[in-house]
């Protein structure tokens, strides 16, 4: 299978990463395996560490799971391949340096340093690059100059193969995204020192430029100042539509914002930005998997996404035809899986009562296993409650906190099955509802899964799937 | 069948003692032999049907996921078994209907059945219903989705 590369450049790259996973993780369907590559001068940034923890997770999982036509499951279906360390791009000499001493402006000569002055600030001059960039693309325009010469990004261009493709993931209102995208497009299409050059110069490439959506409160004393996003975006705009668009470099480019924004706190970067997951990262998380199935076209396409109504809160209802037909099913099946497991799998040992569990030669052992843990831990991440929680469920509480939010279920619900925001599953008068229905398909698809010979992971993952699927199906009537 | 449950009953004879069951044989006072009517097998049959039918219901109508646990299929087949307990205290003939030499000792005037001996054979019927709910529950319980594990 062909790999699609995608580039996440900046924080709002490595949170778009993360919607991504839980949308490959609920098995909406993708054609190539994904290699992320993160782009991201502040290596502390809590949204890079979910982020890649989150896909270190998804990585260990799915490395127990095999999909042949003799298994029904789909989650986690789609490889996501690590092909750099943490998933990151190292960017080097940036550490406990400021920028002047980055560039070597004291040993410049005169003239260069006033035509530096000219370019950046004093601010700029001062500024530690620790954490990145502060929203200043112009520092960032030099100090990501660097990343093609290094051995992973060597690595990345020796990988490349025919058929590949590459997406590159940025914000056009802070400084890394904004910066890093024309970069990287440069020297995607132009770099002939490349290894694979020719494949990569000539490769369909998409991107996202991710608009601004989101606000940080005023703070003196920081270097972000959300009042500049606009200004700042348009101003960028205007340089893509020259030298992006305007020269077809780039074969798709999407853009995708939101008017109503959510005002975050304001932190300059580090373990502390963490951002909620937002809607607009689902949507930019969706325009990689639009891109997936596209071939490459003979000019630049423009791509733009929107919702059905203007609301506020967003359930599956609000979504047009095609996105609701990609992800609606698959969202809810992970939903229903990750309740079920949790509460009644793993909190209430039900392995042990149910017939699915005893047809199936399931023991303690296997439920204390690495595997079972992490799947877990993907789902809830109970030891960390704070803001290295890279969990499904918190991605759906801080998604569904934002003035704009994407609110499919309703998380304090007492009956996964009736959780589903806009649809009311009637039950009968004498049968099971709620966890005990979930469990009672379960244990009618049991036998069925028994007879196939696989492993005890993937056993349990066909069960949920087949049976989640039979919910969503009969149940709720969607198909 | 007569046969078979008389002596299944008769098990647990010292529930309702040897008159009462003597009755049940169908014994007459007047041909001094047992030429009457075997109430055993009505009351077999009749049990025998109510178990299993309840029995099914369990297994494949209510197919309870919650309630499949060892001490819910005690229960149930504790309520079953209330109900047969019920079930043969009615249907095992009243006083009134006993013939004389079977219900008086005609020497002594003692009363040789009494209620508490049709009392007696309810419970018989508890206990013969229980072994029967036990057996049918492991005979057709391999084919419940939710129970086939039940009581283990």
């Amino acid at each position: 299978m062909a790999n699609l590369y995608v580039f996440a450049i900046g924080g709002t790259g490595s949170r778009v990463l993360r919607s991504l996973t839980m949308l490959l993780a609920a098995g909406v369907k993708c054609e190539h395996n994904i290699v992320p590559i993160i782009i991201d001068p502040d290596d502390s940034a809590a949204d890079l560490t979910r982020a890649s923890e989150l896909m270190k997770k998804y990585a260990f999982i799915r490395k127990y799971l095999s999909f042949t036509d003799n298994v029904e499951n789909r989650f986690f279906q789609t490889e996501i391949k690590q092909i750099v360390p943490n998933f990151r791009l190292p960017l080097s000499n940036t550490k406990d340096v400021e920028f002047k001493d980055y560039m070597g402006f004291d040993s410049m000569s005169e003239a260069n340093r006033a035509f530096l002055s000219v370019l950046f600030s004093d601010n700029n001059m001062r500024s530690d690059m620790k954490v990145g960039f502060k929203g200043n693309p112009n520092i960032g325009s030099v100090v990501l100059n660097q990343f093609s010469d290094s051995k992973e990004f060597e690595e990345f261009a020796n990988n490349f193969k025919q058929g590949d493709k590459i997406f590159i993931v940025s914000s056009i209102f802070g400084g890394t995204g904004a910066s890093g995208f024309p970069l990287l497009l440069k020297t995607l299409r132009s770099n002939n020192a490349l290894p694979n050059h020719a494949l990569i110069n000539d490769a369909n490439i998409g991107a996202c430029t991710v608009l601004p959506y989101f606000g940080v409160v005023q703070d003196d004393n920081s270097a972000i100042d959300s009042s500049t996003f606009i200004s700042k975006a348009k101003a960028a705009l205007e340089y893509y539509n020259k030298n992006i668009s305007g020269n077809n470099s780039i074969d798709y480019l999407y853009y995708i914002g939101d008017a109503k924004r959510t005002n975050y706190k304001n932190s300059e970067g580090g373990t502390t930005q963490s951002n909620n997951a937002h809607w607009v990262e689902l949507c930019a998380a969706l325009a990689i998997l639009d891109f997936d199935g596209l071939s490459k076209p003979d000019f630049t396409v423009h791509k733009e996404y929107g919702i059905e109504q203007d609301v506020t809160e967003i359930t599956f209802s609000q979504l047009c035809g095609k996105t609701k037909s990609k992800i609606q099913r698959p969202l809810i099946q992970l939903y229903l899986f990750y309740k079920h497991f949790v509460e009644k799998c793993l909190n209430e040992k039900e392995y042990l009562k149910q017939p699915w569990g005893k047809d199936n030669g399931y023991q303690e052992s296997f439920f204390a296993s690495d595997f079972v843990e992490t799947l877990q831990n993907f789902f809830l991440n109970k030891q960390n409650i704070g803001v290295g929680n890279y969990s499904f469920r918190r991605w759906l509480e801080e998604i569904t906190s934002n003035d704009r939010k994407f609110k499919p279920f309703i998380l304090e619900g007492d009956d996964p099955i009736q959780s589903v925001e806009g649809i009311t599953v009637k039950y009968g008068l004498f049968g099971s509802k709620s966890y005990s229905l979930i469990s009672g398909i379960l244990n009618d698809k049991a036998k069925d899964i028994k007879a196939k010979e696989n492993s005890q992971e993937q056993k349990l993952l066909d069960l949920y799937f087949s049976t989640t699927a039979k919910v969503v199906v009969e149940k709720m009537n969607i198909h | 069948m007569n046969n078979f449950f008389g002596q299944f009953y008769c098990l647990f004879q010292s529930f309702f003692g040897n008159n009462l069951a003597d009755c049940l044989w169908g014994y007459n006072c007047s041909a001094q032999d047992y030429t009457g009517t075997v109430v055993f097998g009505q009351i077999g049959f009749w049990t025998l049907g109510i178990v299993l039918l309840l029995t099914i219901l369990y297994y494949y109508v209510f197919n309870p996921v919650k309630y499949s646990r060892w001490y819910h299929w005690l229960a149930y087949g504790g309520l079953i078994s209330l109900i047969c307990f019920f079930l043969g205290w009615c249907l095992v003939p009243s006083l009134d209907s006993i013939q004389t030499c079977l219900l008086l000792d005609e020497t002594s005037g003692v009363q040789l059945i009494t209620e508490m001996d049709r009392v007696g054979f309810g419970l018989a019927n508890l206990l013969v219903s229980f072994i029967e709910f036990v057996l049918f529950s492991f005979i057709i319980k391999w084919w419940s989705v939710n129970c086939r594990y039940t009581p283990f």
